[in-house]
């Protein structure tokens, strides 16, 4: 099997990059905020740093291991295993709020359906390769493939819904469709599947006062600047009044408690008040590289799973980039979900990174052709 | 393995992200670069706010650096409408916090979109009580208020400010430009919260202050002694002041009727006149001191010369003055003590009108005095050449002359400092943040030598001993001074009116030294009129009492403390067991020092005292209708004071440190609940120091 020596330069800066910018950012928009509420204007920033070195060490650690090491069943289940497993859990060990999110490990906290993320990307990537090399199903076959390869999917979907956490579980979602797009799914059921899981969105939405609100407030921040649509319009007041060159890094005056989340899910907000227009657009250009990347890896891997995963591992990270620049800048209803790389959060950056080392590992097999 | 061609479809994901992707970028195009000065305005008006700064007013304090004026910290609640949800209900919240109608709030809801004051200058549980209701678009912002701690104390002197904290009257009239940062507009950026964290405007951290050379003390002597006297009297008004006259330092400046500066705006405009200023009065008898100062220095008598008075009656031109009493003859000295109109007229006439009306102008008359308190009066003193025939006799008794009272306090502080004339003072000094300026004091002016001010002394001294002021007679001090009693001017028909007078006293002691001088005016007190009578009285109260207080060694040997003129406040006294409950260590020295004590409280009979003082332990609280009866607080500490103040629903103002010895008002009187009650207290060791003496 022909490999490339190196893994692929641009994307592990761009990487680099987008984690800096992060860390930074993360800095910036959560200091007064941690000064004034845990009085420890460090305490996000040292937080994510670790999170930080935690992930770059498994990047890097992934990027050496041979991805064909994780076409095993072994791993394959036993990561959806402990995903589920962990799913289940956080049911009863995070009691604390009405959410159930998080499995507290010390200091740390995990949120598994990060990782669910990933091991759906895996698990599909395994399974459909070997639909697509098998001659007796085919990818389309709705008994023999369909179901097996949504139903630990949608049993993922359930779990991390139920949370509640409908950002995450439409993410994994389109996460799955995407790839089993690329696997060959015909265009039949794939309208087959978004059809179904419209009234299921629809009922989740309307039947969810607080979803309700916020597509409201999508629909029309203007009318309760106050109320639902406060953070909406925030966010486009962060964003609108950095201009094109920003108010200077720290500057920031709606992350003083106006906008909420600003650390988190809106820090892109932040970004475009304080670096303006242009900073804006280096993050965008960052996601572009990256998915450039992304798509070369999976076209130039050697064989189904290394496409399908360097696929899944790119929507991934591009795909929740897309819908979180598109919540912050007022194009989709708000979801809580936030930027790779750059929001505060340990699980998500660590599982970007993860994503990001086997990503790596795959642009090293390319086909030399 | 069987290798398929890379599916295309992942290009139509690539290329489905790529439109994505440019949709987002022309989102952020549009947002930051076309709508950019739109949400840059819509961020300045949350962000930034102007806010009218009440500016803050430096602190008044007296000699001693305690607060007569000081600015206190309110909230203040204001609403932006366009935040509230639900203003009916908003409004309803609040009305039933603040206590005022719902439409009254949902009115001011409705002015505007932005801002709107719901109420000012709260007090701290009100806003704790609105913020508890927790309402959207209900905020706060500090202001500042003046605060007057003492109440009425020295209220002419501080004077008072309005509603935006301009200085209305007295030191906050006339040192506004010192006292008060510019108002100002300013700008500040706030957060979400509504806490401002940069804000432009002018620096607010201006701290200029004032140091009073009033003392809180004597100041309260002065008004306690001044109201019982006016209480006892019926009298109009009046004016107790009591000077340093080795500096012109004003002690204290009390005035009646008064009034209470923290609500200023309720009283009536008489009670907010600075009289000691700005009240003109014949001076009458008190006058003589100048007329025979004037003779004095002149060489045209001396102390002993006998002076024929004509049995009470002198012929001026065609006008014949009678005296109030027919003397014969009499030395100089006992022209003074007797307060005889002929024998003052004899020697004024001995001056004749150019040497006299000079006198009276280097005495101070005639022209404001310079004290830094607005509103003085120049008084009144005719040109020479403007002067009748008999107005030669008429000023030398005092009168056809106007003076006010802090005019003729200046004048006699200089026979008893030996002639100088200083310019009356309130202020010391001026607090610049760290920096302290002290006011200037020009050099004081010479009016006559010392052996002529020594010679009235003397004289002066003989008034209280032997003549018409004997009820001012002071308990272990000297002292001189001088009676007047002056027929008020009926402004109706411009002549002298024949019911209302002027009843004053004004002295100095002791007698060689002196410490103090001390005015009593006291204007149309009803029955007994005479200066003797009822003004002498006064000052040899405060007079007494400050002398203890500023610990003066008495000069005189002590008489037995019934001898003294009646105290009009029987009540008070301080027994001296009740001090050992307060410091065993001077247990002792309390019992040892159970002797007469100079001021006519420290000591009474044990067996007397003792019920009263258990009462005013018991806490018995009498209500029947018209308030509760205040207690005798006499011989506690401060704290069994405001201990006492708060069970009974009294708002407790103590004054100095140590044991009580004073009240206001007085024990046995009705008060209603909330009524602020005054008493002084003394440190034990002045009262120890002063037995001491007396062994």
């Amino acid at each position: 099997m022909p490999r490339s020596i190196r893994p692929d330069r641009w994307l592990f800066l761009t990487t680099v990059a987008l984690c800096l910018i992060g860390a930074v950012m993360v800095f910036s928009a959560s200091a007064v905020m941690a000064q004034s509420t845990y009085n420890n204007a460090y305490g996000f920033f040292v937080r994510q740093l670790a999170a930080l070195v935690l992930g770059v060490a498994a990047m890097v650690a992934l990027a050496r291991v041979d991805y064909h090491k994780l076409r095993q069943p072994a791993v394959v289940f036993t990561s959806l295993g402990l995903i589920l497993l962990a799913l289940c859990a956080v049911f009863f060990l995070d009691r604390s709020h009405a959410t159930h999110r998080w499995i507290r490990l010390g200091p740390a906290g995990v949120q598994p359906s990060e990782f669910a993320k990933l091991a759906v990307v895996l698990y599909l990537a395994w399974f459909l390769e070997m639909r697509r090399q098998s001659r007796t199903y085919g990818v389309n076959d709705a008994m023999h493939t369909l179901a097996p390869a949504l139903g630990p999917v949608l049993a993922l979907v359930l779990l991390v819904l139920l949370e509640p956490d409908m950002g995450t579980s439409m993410m994994i979602f389109l996460i799955a469709l995407a790839m089993l797009f690329e696997a060959g799914l015909s265009l039949r059921y794939a309208a087959g599947v978004v059809l179904a899981a419209l009234p299921v969105i629809y009922l989740l939405i309307v039947r969810v006062p607080y979803r309700y609100n916020r597509l409201m407030a999508f629909l029309h921040p203007d009318s309760d600047p106050q109320g639902k649509g406060f953070q909406l319009l925030q966010s486009l007041i962060a964003v609108g009044s950095g201009g094109f060159s920003g108010v200077g890094l720290m500057g920031s005056r709606q992350k003083l408690f106006y906008l909420p989340e600003a650390h988190t899910d809106f820090i892109f907000a932040v970004i475009c008040e304080e670096l303006g227009f242009l900073g804006g657009m280096v993050v965008l250009a960052l996601f572009v590289i990256y998915g450039w990347r992304g798509i070369r890896a999976a076209l130039a891997a050697p064989d189904d799973f290394g496409r399908l995963l360097a696929l899944g591992a790119t929507v991934l990270v591009v795909g929740q980039a897309l819908v979180n620049l598109s919540v912050v800048l007022g194009m989709m209803p708000t979801k809580g979900i936030p930027l790779p790389f750059i929001s505060y959060g340990g699980s998500s950056l660590v599982i970007m990174l993860i994503a990001t080392g086997i990503l790596l590992n795959i642009s090293q097999h390319a086909d030399q052709g | 393995m069987d290798r398929r061609p890379p599916s295309t479809r992942i290009l139509y994901l690539a290329i489905f992200a790529a439109l994505w992707m440019g949709a987002v970028d022309a989102r952020l195009s549009y947002l930051q670069l076309f709508k950019y000065s739109d949400y840059l305005a819509r961020a300045r008006r949350q962000q930034q706010r102007i806010v009218e700064v009440t500016p803050l007013r430096g602190n008044l304090y007296d000699r001693n650096l305690r607060e007569m004026a000081m600015s206190i910290s309110l909230d203040s609640c204001f609403a932006v409408p366009a935040e509230i949800s639900d203003p009916e209900m908003v409004a309803r919240l609040l009305a039933g916090v603040l206590g005022v109608h719902t439409e009254e709030i949902e009115t001011r809801l409705d002015g505007s979109r932005s801002f709107v004051w719901i109420a000012r200058k709260l007090q701290p549980e009100i806003v704790e009580r609105i913020q508890a209701l927790n309402l959207r678009g209900i905020y706060f912002q500090k202001e500042h208020r003046r605060f007057y701690p003492k109440g009425e104390l020295a209220a002419h002197v501080l004077g008072y400010v309005d509603i935006d904290d301009r200085g209305l009257g007295g030191i906050e009239y006339q040192f506004e430009q010192q006292l008060r940062t510019p108002a100002s507009r300013m700008l500040v950026l706030a957060d979400a919260r509504r806490r401002w964290y940069e804000r432009h405007g002018p620096n607010q951290a201006r701290d200029t202050s004032l140091v009073l050379t009033l003392d809180e003390n004597i100041q309260f002597i002065a008004e306690k002694e001044l109201g019982a006297a006016i209480a006892r009297t019926h009298a109009k008004a009046g004016t107790v002041i009591v000077q340093d006259p080795n500096s012109g330092e004003l002690l204290a400046v009390a005035n009646w009727p008064t009034f209470d500066p923290n609500s200023a705006g309720s009283s009536a405009p008489e009670a907010r006149m600075d009289r000691a200023i700005s009240a003109l009065y014949e001076p009458g008898s008190t006058f003589k001191v100048i007329t025979l100062a004037a003779a004095l220095e002149e060489h045209l008598t001396h102390a002993d010369e006998l002076i024929d008075c004509q049995m009470g009656a002198i012929y001026i031109g065609k006008h014949r003055i009678r005296d109030h009493k027919p003397y014969g003859m009499l030395t100089v000295s006992q022209i003074l003590s007797n307060s005889s109109d002929v024998g003052a007229i004899k020697l004024g006439l001995r001056l004749g009108p150019e040497k006299f009306h000079h006198y009276i102008r280097a005495f101070g008359f005639g022209t404001a005095s310079g004290v830094e308190l607005p509103g003085e009066t120049r008084g009144l003193v005719r040109r020479v050449e403007a002067w009748s025939a008999i107005s030669i006799g008429a000023v030398s008794m005092g009168q056809e002359v106007g003076v006010t009272p802090v005019q003729l306090a200046g004048a006699i502080s200089a026979i008893a400092n030996g002639g100088l004339l200083y310019r009356p003072r309130v202020v010391r000094e001026i607090h610049h943040g760290g920096l302290i300026v002290p006011e200037t004091q020009e050099p004081p002016a010479r009016v006559v030598r010392p052996e002529t001010a020594a010679t009235l002394r003397g004289m002066l001294e003989g008034v209280i001993r032997e003549g018409t002021g004997k009820k001012a007679r002071l308990n272990g001090y000297t002292a001189g001074g001088k009676t007047g009693t002056a027929q008020k001017i009926d402004p109706a028909t411009g002549r002298y009116s024949g019911r209302e007078y002027i009843s004053s006293f004004v002295g100095f002691a002791p007698l060689n030294s002196p410490v103090v001088t001390v005015l009593v005016a006291l204007d149309a007190a009803v029955g007994a009129h005479g200066g003797g009578d009822i003004a002498a009285p006064v000052f040899q109260q405060v007079t007494q009492q400050t002398l203890a207080y500023l610990r003066v060694a008495p000069d005189t040997p002590l008489q037995p403390a019934t001898e003294q003129a009646a105290g009009p406040h029987p009540q008070q006294f301080v027994k001296e067991e009740d001090l050992s409950d307060f410091d065993p260590a001077q247990v002792a020295d309390a019992t040892a020092a159970a002797v007469p004590g100079p001021e006519d409280f420290s000591s009474r009979d044990a067996k007397g005292a003792e019920p009263a003082a258990k009462s005013a332990h018991a806490t018995v609280v009498v209500e029947d209708g018209e308030g509760i009866v205040v207690p005798q607080f006499g011989g506690m500490t401060v704290r069994n004071f405001i201990e006492q103040c708060m069970r009974l629903g009294f708002n407790p103002v103590p004054v100095g440190t140590g044991i009580a010895v004073d009240q206001l008002p007085a024990p046995g009187l009705r008060a209603h609940p909330g009524s602020r009650v005054v008493v002084r207290f003394t440190p034990r060791a002045a009262t120890q120091t002063v037995a001491q003496k007396e062994k």
